[in-house]
């Protein structure tokens, strides 16, 4: 009970309360540019938090955590353009949303619900951190393989308008991850005597390409004078009690998912935030909403991939291995702290793992709030004529991207792939399958390699874990081209049928 | 009529008059067999390209069962495969409605190429001069190209968003510019 | 006379701008007169990164100006290594110099030791081989002559590192049948030891210390020359028999042809920061062990190194 009672005193302190005031402003700024993410304004700001005292410096840093993926969400939804991979599901139906004149919804939509997810994770990670993190420790090469090929899944479900195009995109993807150095034995692929092509390309760059430049041609190509688009001018804040009861169970559902996924090491965010989606979407009775602009879809991806922060708080702290690169640096600086991450800590510093817990709830607490307040002020700026707005996205897509890197190859990247979308994106090619495969392409390919190099085969089929993922990929193979089948014939049923 | 209730149910709150309703269908992008032809065909060159690209990776040691070679290959046969599938829907399919994407407004074309020849040239400038002239005169192009005639908002704009973004990832994110 | 005046004292300021201008030009003898850069090869936050502001930072206060440090990561550090290859060779421009110096001409990347000028070494991360708590192996020579017998598996940070050079070589050196399996980074090699999908894992010692002070791994040998402060008791490979030294190094190097004036400051001010107090707080909890050279010893030392990985990349 002491510790419990010292852990949260520490945090009540003013100037606890001052630096997480600090990161809130500092991470909220951060989320909402692309290319600046927060592993950078983490690593950044752990050179100044080096000399405050250890609970001082968390406040700082793992406020800026959270506000982060806070601010994230808003230039997904308001122009499209994923500021990481974790809001890459939340463009699915935020955009769309805010198309429809809905964008007001779509933010508060996704700060409640990011809220539920961070707090529901510092739950168990209060509560459940040392054994859950034995339990990611299951989690080898075998079993990453097959969480892989289940996530692969997803491809189908969200090419929604041609099976083909969408698993063609998928599997376009899957080869563009190729580039670079092979992840085994580091012989160079495709890089065509490039330098810069060695590393592979920058997956923030393509995704920045993809979403937010393709959409701002697409926008130059199809703007017409006197058709007036209602991203602001249309829409309340606030969900109507149907839409919070319609909430409830994508968010249940998709805010487990983001809890698992969290847990496993090397599948972060962007996968969950995926998987949440598709499973909710799975599960719900309005499908065909999904991708264009349903509530439900908005409340499931960002619900799943901000449930995975303290899934990967659990791993840091229980085990000392990095859940996310943010986390690899606040490892580095809690070294420095005298902090000694481990199953250790939980036993001789129970307190600190109290105030850990209070900083990340009130963080979120406070991100959440401002965020309410302020998100009409946000939606404000897209009233502006359009061509500032064209004008500032694309200069802010083009240094955001510089920043990641500080390689002018990276900001020609990001170009190239904003012409390759709009190409695909006029071709009827999305690009979400794109995304999806190069994250999940690098994972497949050297996961398996390296099963095969420990046990060869029959690691694969022998494990329970990657068992058992493998035949509940095959099911959802099976039932998602099925089912469009199905429902083609039962449509043909009912069509032949009278109808009264 | 169903078409037109569905319409109104997805928009949540819009309710769009009769008039706006035919405006957007006009807008759409029409389909087209030769355009589902091309891309398909597009995409079956390519895959085979990067069948015979992936044939030549070198190695520089013979690596045991699954070499880097491997997963390439996999990856742009299954491409190949796919392509192949949607010539022979393109060819032999009805065509398919084009979704939600609308058609190219006049001088759509001419917009996006000038706006990414800008986007070309201005990343040249910055590599070889800076970032802070370049900027200031890549914004005010842009929007003149977009359509932006007054004055003001030419000089003010571009000034304030290059000091704006000078000092946040210059100044404060130590970016070097 | 307004106008004859107003010629007077623009010729006075010219004239003063002219020997303000020839001035800083003599002062320009006196190295450093302004900001310098210091160019990391990986992203923000690992121990290149952690080890380069620690000792920008000590060198600043020496030197007298501000250094700063850009991080520009990508294709194994050759992007800034080329990168500071190409700025003037006045000192202005310097970066940290990791292991892979002596790597990456060995795998295909176009690289040349001699475009550069080496300034001095500052650091070492050794190698360490562990095993799982729960492992039947003790000594580093029970799990040789285990892996005798059978194949063993040993995780690492990734393909062509010190840490898979480590498990090559061992496997060379002693016949032993060692599977050396390539990770995204050291943190998923050495949880790949603790959930025992693999037997051992070699990783440097700041990776796997907190799982040794938890007792989850067992730290079987150091790849170095001396035992490791945070690895009490843990003997070193050549005590157990077996002579190997490998480590994750690193220094500071600029681009060829610095004057010899100005490399002699620099040499100078890195000697004198990476003995500083300030400097080994900041990296020796993080496993890195402090490891002076002067500029011409690390240059030889980077020589017999390639040598070394061209035998064991081959």
């Amino acid at each position: 009970m002491n510790a419990l009672l010292d852990g949260i005193l520490a945090v009540l302190e003013p100037t606890v309360m001052l630096c997480m005031g600090a990161g809130v402003i500092i991470g909220m700024l951060v989320g909402m540019f692309p290319g600046i993410t927060a592993t950078m304004a983490v690593a950044l700001a752990s050179g100044f938090t080096m000399t405050l005292d250890p609970v001082q410096g968390l406040a700082v840093l793992l406020t800026i955590y959270v506000a982060a993926n806070f601010g994230d969400r808003i230039p997904s939804i308001l122009i499209n353009t994923p500021g990481t991979p974790a809001s890459i599901a939340t463009t699915f139906d935020g955009y769309p949303m805010a198309k429809n004149g809905r964008a007001g919804l779509a933010l508060i939509v996704s700060a409640l619900v990011s809220a539920i997810g961070i707090i529901a994770s510092m739950v168990l990670f209060a509560f459940a951190s040392v054994p859950l993190a034995q339990l990611a420790l299951k989690f080898g090469p075998s079993e990453m393989f097959a969480v892989v090929i289940l996530a692969m899944t997803i491809m189908i479900s969200i090419s929604s308008k041609s099976i083909a195009k969408g698993l063609l995109a998928g599997v376009i993807g899957l080869t563009i991850a190729t580039i670079g150095r092979d992840p085994i034995t580091g012989d160079a692929r495709f890089t065509f005597g490039i330098r810069d092509l060695n590393g592979g390309l920058d997956f923030i760059a393509v995704i920045i390409g993809l979403f937010g430049i393709a959409e701002l041609f697409d926008q130059l190509l199809t703007h017409r004078q006197f058709k007036i688009k209602p991203i602001s001018a249309l829409g309340r804040w606030w969900p109507t009690k149907s839409e919070y009861k319609q909430i409830v169970k994508p968010t249940g559902i998709a805010g487990l998912v983001g809890l698992v996924v969290g847990i496993i090491p090397g599948a972060g965010g962007d996968i969950a935030g995926l998987l949440g989606w598709d499973r909710a979407k799975a599960a719900s009775k309005n499908k065909a909403e999904y991708g264009k602009g349903s509530i439900e879809g908005i409340a499931a991806s960002d619900v799943a991939s901000s449930a995975t922060l303290g899934g990967s708080l659990t791993t840091t702290m229980a085990l000392g291995i990095p859940g996310d690169s943010v986390m690899a640096v606040m490892i580095g600086s809690m070294i420095v702290w005298g902090i000694q991450p481990g199953p250790s800590l939980f036993v001789n510093q129970p307190s600190l793992v109290v105030t850990i817990t209070a900083i990340m709830v009130l963080a979120t607490l406070i991100t959440l709030a401002i965020n309410l307040v302020r998100m009409p002020m946000m939606v404000k700026l897209l009233d502006m004529p359009v061509h500032y707005i064209w004008a500032t996205v694309l200069v802010f897509c083009l240094v955001g991207t510089y920043a990641t890197t500080n390689n002018m190859f990276t900001v020609i990247v990001m170009l190239v792939f904003g012409v390759i979308g709009v190409i695909l994106k006029r071709s009827g090619i999305p690009a979400s399958p794109i995304v999806l495969g190069l994250i999940l392409g690098p994972l497949a390919e050297s996961n398996l390699r390296r099963s095969l190099l420990i046990d060869g085969p029959a690691g694969l089929v022998g494990k329970p874990i990657s068992a058992t993922l493998i035949s509940l990929a095959l099911i959802a193979i099976v039932v998602s081209l099925a089912a469009p089948i199905i429902a083609r014939r039962r449509a043909k049923q009912a069509a032949a049928a009278p109808t009264n | 009529m169903t078409e037109l209730n569905q319409l109104a149910d997805s928009s949540g709150d819009i309710i769009l008059s009769p008039e706006e309703l035919a405006a957007e269908h006009d807008l759409a992008a029409r389909p087209s067999r030769r355009l589902e032809i091309v891309i398909a065909v597009t995409a079956l060159v390519l895959s085979v390209t990067a069948i015979v690209l992936s044939q030549n990776i070198y190695l520089r040691m013979g690596a045991g069962g699954l070499d880097p070679k491997w997963w390439p290959t996999v990856l742009s046969s299954i491409a190949a495969g796919l392509s192949a599938i949607l010539v022979g829907f393109a060819l032999f399919g009805p065509t398919v409605s084009r979704g939600d994407l609308e058609s190219v407004a006049d001088g759509g074309w001419q917009r996006m190429l000038l706006a990414l020849a800008l986007s070309a040239l201005y990343v040249f400038a910055w590599a070889q001069i800076g970032y802070i002239v370049p900027t200031i005169i890549y914004l005010a192009a842009l929007l003149w190209l977009f359509g932006l005639r007054a004055w003001k908002g030419l000089v003010l704009f571009p000034l304030i968003t290059t000091g704006f973004i000078y000092g946040l990832f210059h100044t404060m994110l130590r970016v070097p510019l | 006379m307004k106008t004859g005046t107003l010629f007077a004292k623009t010729i006075a300021i010219a004239a003063l701008a002219s020997v303000a201008f020839t001035a800083s030009a003599f002062a320009q003898d006196a190295f450093p007169s302004k900001d310098i850069t210091f160019v990391v090869q990986a992203a923000a936050g690992g121990a290149s990164d952690r080890t380069s502001r620690a000792i920008a930072s000590e060198m600043e206060k020496d030197l007298g100006v501000s250094i700063i440090v850009e991080n520009r990561p990508g294709a194994t550090g050759t992007v800034a290594f080329a990168h500071v290859a190409e700025q003037p060779a006045d000192g202005y421009t310097i970066g940290f110099g990791p292991v892979e110096f002596a790597i990456v001409e060995n795998i295909g990347y176009d690289f040349d030791r001699a475009d550069f000028t080496y300034l001095g070494q500052i650091m070492n991360s050794p190698v360490v081989l562990a095993v799982p708590a729960n492992s039947p192996y003790n000594t580093l020579s029970e799990f040789i002559e285990a892996a005798q017998t059978k194949e063993l598996s040993v995780s690492n940070s990734g393909a062509a590192s010190a840490f898979a050079a480590t498990a090559f070589t061992l496997a060379k050196t002693t016949g032993a049948k060692i599977t050396p399996v390539p990770f995204d980074g050291g943190a998923p090699a050495v949880a790949a030891a603790l959930g025992n999908h693999v037997d051992a894992v070699t990783a440097g010692a700041g990776e796997t210390a907190t799982a040794f002070a938890d007792g989850t791994l067992k730290v079987l040998a150091i790849f170095a020359d001396e035992e490791h402060p945070r690895f009490p008791g843990v003997k070193t490979a050549k005590e157990q028999g077996y002579d190997l030294q490998f480590g994750a190094w690193g220094g500071v190097y600029g681009p060829a042809g610095i004057p010899d004036d100005v490399k002699a400051t620099l040499e100078a001010s890195i000697k004198k920061a990476a003995a500083t107090q300030t400097f080994l707080d900041a990296i020796t909890p993080a496993g890195i062990l402090p490891a002076y050279r002067t500029g011409a010893e690390w240059e030889a030392f980077i020589a017999t190194e390639a040598a070394r990985y061209a035998e064991i990349l081959k």
